[in-house]
């Protein structure tokens, strides 16, 4: 029987600044309602590569396809449009407009009909921002601020979306919600690549775990199997 | 458009009618351009202030609109009103072709683009003789001041610049709370973000740029109706730079402040032009120049939200007392 044809794949995919390479021939596949989560030391490439795969940055070399289309060298709001979105490491939150607005934002950009309000409203509820959506994005405190984007991203009802340190700055209970709220998001049917420095947040809810280091993709394992793989533990994870 | 806005709307309404029967000519003539230059300064809010795309050809928008509607009206005789949407639909058009390879681009590339335009404006309108009748412009513009027995040309003018200026002021004061404006705000704020989102920035923010020129071109065609001739000389870079001054001083990211810059602006402008000759003999038209410049600067850095900022502040402190004095505590 043929494989499924994967939502989203890089096959030979190069990225090079100036003479660094960021990127080596990096193969990847995500397949419909998965939860993939993408580790690796600082420099490996994580971000870069969703750069990639979000149509952001163009690869130097290779092929990105999402749901069978090739995005290379076409604007990002084509992917999105068919179901691509992501959040950011560097937030990238709307400030001059309210928690609900960039909400809202994201409702209008998916559908030319009359957004109402409070399915806005609805989206800052499931990320747990339940009446905060008139204070304005910028005063809200950081870990509040990256719900609002995980909020907003869940807005444009992405099929796949693509998540850059969600946890980054929360508190531990931030996290904990984090890690409930991504598998309420896989029950809706939403596939999601993570990249994730919190490695228990980020095994605890993966399907399967790529680590990349210096730009190769080393390992593409099950969760349970990373601890004990020693070409992860002596690029990433260190012995104990 | 919220209720502030419609009652600030109707109190500028019944200002401007009853302006004519108690101010003198050159009151009228400052309130003229005020509503002129205020339409072309909201047009550079919405691009500047919502979309974060700066315009350094402006000057060429409104100076292109002024053409178009005063050349269709004394070559071909067509009436104001069929020249003057015209002129906004040029202006706009022009402001299509020129933004459209550019504003793909993410960066401040429109301002150089913008720039470039007005210098080839200039050339244009100095060179192409046989249609723009060069240097030395031309004369003989239709008037549009509306007919009413015993008032002054300047109060009739009055009447049809600030007709449009507030039909304007309330088309925008509508499009920064619609959908359209939240979605330039976002792409405003974050490119990126607004693209993942689905939303195609290159092609809002050609939308807005055509419309902001369009906004120049009318209030541009209107001035060719208010002065009768024409000449390059007016729509030079500095007209450029003006605008975008009454734009930050008024408040980049405000409607109103748009017109408060602009009202700002021309009465700062002629109080230099009365008192510079007595107290700084031999000062020239460049020093409003370095004035302006300064202001821009000064305003950025101590109060980036403008005129329109400060005065929201000033509102936001007093009504709360106003409201306890009107309405005392009980018990």
């Amino acid at each position: 029987m043929a494989e499924p044809t994967p939502l989203a794949e890089m096959r030979g995919v190069w990225r090079e600044f100036g003479g660094i390479v960021a990127l080596r021939d990096i193969d990847l596949a995500v397949a419909a309602g998965e939860i993939v989560a993408l580790i690796g030391p600082n420099g490996a490439g994580k971000t870069t590569l969703l750069n990639i795969l979000s149509g952001v940055l163009g690869p130097t070399r290779g092929e990105v396809r999402f749901r069978g289309t090739s995005i290379v060298g076409s604007a990002p709001h084509r992917a999105a449009r068919a179901g691509l979105t992501r959040t950011f490491q560097q937030l990238q939150l709307f400030t001059s407009l309210s928690a609900l607005e960039n909400v809202l934002v994201a409702c209008e950009a998916r559908s030319s009909a009359r957004v109402d309000p409070s399915e806005a409203m609805g989206y800052l509820d499931t990320v747990g921002l339940h009446g905060q959506g008139h204070a304005h994005a910028d005063t809200l405190a950081f870990g509040q601020r990256r719900l609002v984007e995980m909020g907003r991203a869940l807005a444009a009802r992405p099929a796949l979306l693509l998540l850059d340190e969600p946890a980054a700055g929360l508190s531990g209970a931030e996290r904990r919600a984090l890690s409930e709220l991504l598998i309420r998001i896989r029950a809706q049917g939403v596939t999601v690549l993570i990249v994730e420095h919190d490695l228990e947040l980020a095994l605890s809810v993966a399907d399967r775990v790529v680590v990349l280091d210096q730009g190769v993709k080393i390992a593409d394992l099950p969760p349970d199997a990373v601890r004990d793989d020693p070409g992860v533990v002596s690029a990433y994870l260190g012995t104990p | 458009m919220t209720r502030r806005d419609l009652i600030l709307l109707g109190a500028v309404a019944a200002a401007i009618l009853v302006a004519p029967v108690f101010a003198s000519g050159y009151v009228l003539g400052i309130l003229v351009t005020t509503g002129l230059y205020g339409i072309a300064t909201i047009g550079l809010v919405l691009l500047v202030g919502l979309a974060k795309q700066v315009s350094l050809g402006h000057a060429a928008f409104y100076g292109l609109g002024a053409y178009v509607s005063g050349l269709l009206g004394t070559r071909l005789g067509l009436h104001p009103l069929v020249t003057i949407p015209l002129a906004a639909a040029a202006a706009g058009a022009v402001a299509y072709l020129v933004g459209r390879p550019v504003l793909r681009l993410r960066g401040h590339y429109l301002a150089m683009a913008t720039l470039g335009l007005g210098v080839v404006f200039q050339v244009i309108l100095n060179e192409w003789v046989d249609v723009s009748r060069g240097p030395s412009g031309f004369s003989g513009i239709a008037s549009i001041a509306v007919p009413i027995p015993g008032m002054t040309r300047d109060g009739r003018t009055l009447y049809v610049i600030w007709a449009v200026a507030l039909a304007i002021l309330a088309l925008s004061l509508w499009l920064v709370r619609s959908r359209a404006g939240r979605a330039l705000r976002a792409i405003g704020d974050s490119e990126i973000a607004s693209e993942l989102l689905g939303i195609g920035t290159a092609t809002w923010k050609l939308r807005v740029f055509a419309l902001s020129a369009a906004y120049a071109g009318i209030a541009g065609a209107l001035y060719a109706h208010y002065v009768t001739f024409l000449s390059p000389q007016p729509f030079g870079f500095v007209f450029s730079l003006e605008l975008l001054v009454m734009a930050v001083v008024g408040g980049i990211a405000s409607v109103w402040g748009g017109m408060i810059g602009a009202f700002t602006i021309v009465v700062l402008t002629e109080v230099l032009r009365r008192s510079l000759p007595s107290s700084l003999p031999g000062a020239s038209g460049e020093l409003e120049l370095v004035l302006f410049g300064a202001a821009l600067i000064a305003m950025v850095v101590v109060w980036p939200t403008g005129l329109a900022g400060i005065a929201a502040s000033i509102g936001a402190r007093v009504t709360p007392r106003l409201r306890r004095a009107i309405r005392p505590a009980h018990g």
